[in-house]
């Protein structure tokens, strides 16, 4: 019997995506401008190979293709150095709540010679030199692969997939990994550890510890490590 | 490899898919819509070969998976300020569905690709496994936890 009910709920399942068609109305606009997106990427490649065009320039003309914008272009998406651990990834779900950025920086001092790192690793000493958290400009003295040893991160080449996260002044970040555990990150704490993180509203089960870390190569990016057995890096930048 | 790809001919094969995929993350005709077609200009941009059609529908599923997710999650770093639900508001997403459905698309992200693929596709674990860059025993725990989920919400079998 128990069976039988489980492909009932199975079946109940499979049927529920046949409600979900694409109309043809739709299909057939999104062909056209694909094709036309096609035809005008063709036509760009080929005229950046050989000039065309009867008239002659000492630049070499390129001739009058114009390139199609897609419907759904996407904004380019920068890329980060993120490490994966070696066990399965948590997907991350960002949620920005507080004040809104008011375009201007408080300048407020912040901690710095903050240790981080720990357990087995040799400490790091961070040192913000930017006291405000709006404020980017300046870059910090570790990077993330300093804090870490060299098997511990691993870039990983789809970290594209996670995304970039503006925090304005007194804003905060909330991370919820797995619909369960959340962490809040305050910028002005970047370079502290921030142990047990408070949850966000509503849905936090537990509290997951995490540290901030500025990253070296980019003076808007930070990183987060929840110190959980995961080790998992989520990179957002500050900004606004 | 090199050149372009048949892009009419993938599309009429695998649109129907992709905007499933789409629809399971988004939860909305037009945001669906948008992000197909941002999955089939993919090939344009980027022209590939495939192995066969089957390796076709899966780097396209997994592209449109990816796709969805990055948007999800760039609409919600965009929502500021003093939201204290978890569901950011979006008007977009109002669209009656029926119980079953209304509870699968409330799955978690992590769920939804792994779902879509074995309830409706019918892949097998170690075929989502392989798509997704995951291990068997995750995909197979998400599934029992996804299942567990659609049980409690819908409040056991029809």
């Amino acid at each position: 019997m128990m069976a039988g009910e489980d492909r009932l709920f199975d079946q109940r399942i499979h049927d529920a995506y046949e409600g979900v068609v694409l109309s043809d109305e739709a299909q057939g606009r999104m062909l056209a401008d694909l094709l036309a997106a096609q035809e005008a990427h063709a036509a760009g490649t080929e005229m950046h190979e050989r000039p065309t065009g009867a008239e002659h320039s000492d630049h070499g003309t390129s001739g009058t293709a114009t390139k199609v914008i897609p419907l759904a272009r996407r904004r380019g998406r920068r890329r980060w150095l993120m490490a994966a651990a070696a066990v399965a990834m948590a997907l991350v779900v960002v949620r920005l709540s507080g004040i809104a950025p008011t375009g201007s920086h408080d300048k407020s001092a912040s901690t710095a010679d903050v240790a981080v790192g720990g357990g087995d690793q040799e400490a790091v000493t961070y040192k913000e030199t930017e006291a405000t958290p709006g404020d980017v400009g300046g870059s910090s003295d570790v990077s993330v692969e300093d804090t870490e040893s060299a098997a511990d991160i691993t870039p990983h080449d789809t970290v594209d997939f996670y995304p970039i996260v503006r925090l304005g002044d007194g804003m905060t970040l909330s991370a919820l990994v797995d619909a369960q555990h959340t962490v809040e990150v305050d910028a002005s704490r970047v370079g502290e550890s921030l142990g047990a993180a408070s949850a966000s509203p509503a849905d936090a089960i537990d509290t997951v510890p995490c540290e901030v870390y500025r990253l070296r190569d980019d003076p808007e990016g930070y990183a987060v490590r929840y110190g959980d057995e995961t080790t998992y890096w989520y990179c957002f930048a500050l900004g606004e | 490899m090199g050149g372009t790809c048949d892009i009419e001919a993938i599309f009429r094969r695998h649109a129907q898919t992709v905007y499933r995929v789409c629809y399971s993350f988004l939860r909305a005709t037009a945001d669906a819509e948008d992000a197909t077609q941002a999955t089939f200009m993919k090939l344009i941009d980027h022209p590939r070969g495939f192995e066969s059609e089957e390796h076709e529908k899966a780097w396209l599923i997994v592209c449109a998976s990816n796709l969805c997710k990055d948007l999800l999650k760039s609409a919600a770093r965009t929502r500021v300020v003093g939201l204290p639900e978890r569901e950011p508001a979006d008007p977009r997403q109002a669209e009656p569905l029926d119980e079953t459905l209304d509870a699968v698309l409330r799955l978690p992200e992590k769920y939804k690709d792994v779902v879509y693929l074995h309830y409706y596709e019918g892949y097998k674990t170690g075929e989502i496994a392989r798509m997704l860059e995951e291990r068997p025993s995750t995909i197979r725990n998400r599934l029992r936890d996804a299942r567990r989920l659609l049980r409690d919400m819908l409040g056991g079998v029809a």
